[in-house]
């Protein structure tokens, strides 16, 4: 495979998860990504035969497709050269042997570590700047972020986007020619780095920064506004806080949703301005 | 305040596109998206944070296999044109923009099953035309731009003529409850976040 069906590839891997649905899931993005490869081994007939062996089922991380692209590539190439009628089947097998255990590494590092580690670097980026409210703030304490602006608000979001993307692209990149290299033999991406490794480095990281955050707003609070805070309609919202928090860890904890608790909140509110103001 | 409403509903179709089928380079992100639409309609303070509340109420919930979770774009997208343009106040828009971001996923399931019809067609199309595949790619952007669009645009009138409704009705005595719940989320997905990030044994 030579750089420039490389990148090509690598282009449209990008568009992997259009025309997800049900019934095949990331089929038409996969044999769209497949094309550049399968368009330099065939003409004509063969071809359009090539392109219909992609278009069975097909389910993976998005940026961990392209393991299994640069794998997909290098099967078909296999089979051009030997001069043999396709085995489609076998084509299927590895690639259904390959999507799931690339999928679930995905998940777990992309989604449910790299995700959230990123927004947390934001945070602690736009709290470094000076953005000390994530919500509204009582009029008296808009002072405390008059020096924010949308440069500083950039700079915030893009630290989180760039971690995330500079891994993300890198592995979407790097994974074809991994899955090229390895063929139908090796373990596919599962040993491309160590992904135990980096799924624990990932949510350390993001925690750490979590925590920080959360500690620092909770001095500023307690140096500065703890006695404003304590009068009118805020004083509810700072006395259910603690126990809507410990309420949002241990759900979230045990797997549900933070969304619950909200609404929890929500209720609680309602009941407590039409009872008590 | 049509004009900003359309506006902002085609900037969430194309950044809603990002988020699960072209690219996933995060733009979709609800902090990302709502600076977006408060730099578009002149508030982009109250863009980034209502944005932010929306992902911090948000981020536990990730798209494994077929699972749908609420549309952080669209949930940011109405809850500031509602709070910009309906004049609603903070919390009582992000409460309607939460509900509409969690009443997404049922458009977009049917969408997906609707999309399933398509495989016997794309096969058919690709017997004679190798190249099938990127002209059923673009249709489905399309249509899911097409969408969001229109489900953001009518999920803000709805919300401007029901939410209104509620609100006119409701004692007044009750109104700052949803500001207060509002000032209480971020502390709320914060500990969400944690608890999702807090290492797990053998991770």
């Amino acid at each position: 495979m030579d750089a420039g069906i490389k990148r090509k590839i690598f282009l449209r891997s990008f568009l992997i998860q259009a025309g997800w649905n049900d019934q095949r899931m990331q089929n038409m993005g996969f044999a769209f990504a497949i094309y550049p490869a399968l368009a330099a081994l065939y003409k004509g007939r063969e071809l359009c035969a090539g392109m219909k062996r992609h278009l069975g089922f097909f389910n993976t991380h998005p940026f961990m497709a392209g393991f299994a692209l640069g794998l997909a590539a290098r099967l078909e190439e296999q089979g051009a050269l030997s001069g043999q009628p396709h085995d489609t089947a076998r084509v299927e097998a590895i690639k259904s042997a390959v999507a799931p255990p690339l999928g679930a590494i995905g998940d777990r590092f992309f989604w449910a570590a790299l995700r959230p580690a990123s927004l947390s670097i934001s945070l602690l980026a736009l709290w470094a700047l000076g953005l000390r409210h994530l919500t509204h703030p009582p009029e008296e304490m808009w002072r405390f972020q008059t020096s924010f602006g949308a440069g500083e608000l950039l700079v915030g979001l893009a630290a989180g986007l760039a971690v995330y993307n500079g891994i993300a692209i890198w592995v979407r990149w790097k994974g074809i020619s991994y899955g090229y290299q390895c063929g139908a033999g090796g373990s596919c991406g599962l040993d491309f780095v160590n992904w135990q490794g980096m799924i624990r480095k990932a949510r350390l990281a993001g925690f750490c920064a979590t925590v920080l955050l959360i500690a620092m707003k909770l001095i500023v609070f307690w140096r500065l506004k703890m006695p404003a805070a304590l009068h009118g309609h805020d004083a509810l919202a700072y006395l259910l806080a603690p126990p809507a928090m410990c309420a949002a860890f241990f759900t979230t904890r045990s797997g549900k949703h933070v969304a619950q608790v909200y609404g929890a909140v929500i209720c609680i509110c309602i009941i407590a301005f039409a009872l008590a103001y | 305040m049509i004009g900003g409403i359309a506006a902002v509903s085609a900037a969430a179709a194309a950044l809603e596109l990002d988020s699960v089928q072209a690219g996933q380079f995060l733009f979709s992100r609800p902090s990302v998206a709502g600076a977006i639409f408060g730099i578009m309609g002149g508030d982009f303070l109250s863009g980034v944070q209502l944005g932010l509340c929306m992902e911090l109420l948000t981020i536990d919930q990730v798209p494994v296999g077929g699972y749908v979770p609420p549309s952080g774009v669209v949930g940011a997208a109405c809850a500031f044109a509602l709070h910009r343009w309906a004049g609603f106040d903070s919390g009582y828009s992000f409460l309607l923009g939460f509900i509409l971001a969690k009443l997404y996923p049922f458009v977009e399931i049917k969408m997906r099953q609707e999309r399933s019809s398509w495989n016997a067609r794309l096969e058919s199309a690709t017997e004679t035309d190798a190249s099938a595949a990127g002209g059923w790619v673009a249709k489905a952007l399309a249509q899911q731009a097409a969408l969001v669009f229109v489900f953001v645009f009518s999920g803000i009138c709805l919300a401007v003529c029901a939410g209104g409704a509620a609100w006119l009705a409701m004692p007044a005595k009750i109104k700052p409850a949803f500001m207060t719940a509002y000032r209480v989320a971020p502390w709320l997905g914060l500990a969400a976040l944690t608890a999702a990030l807090l290492p797990r044994r053998g991770n």
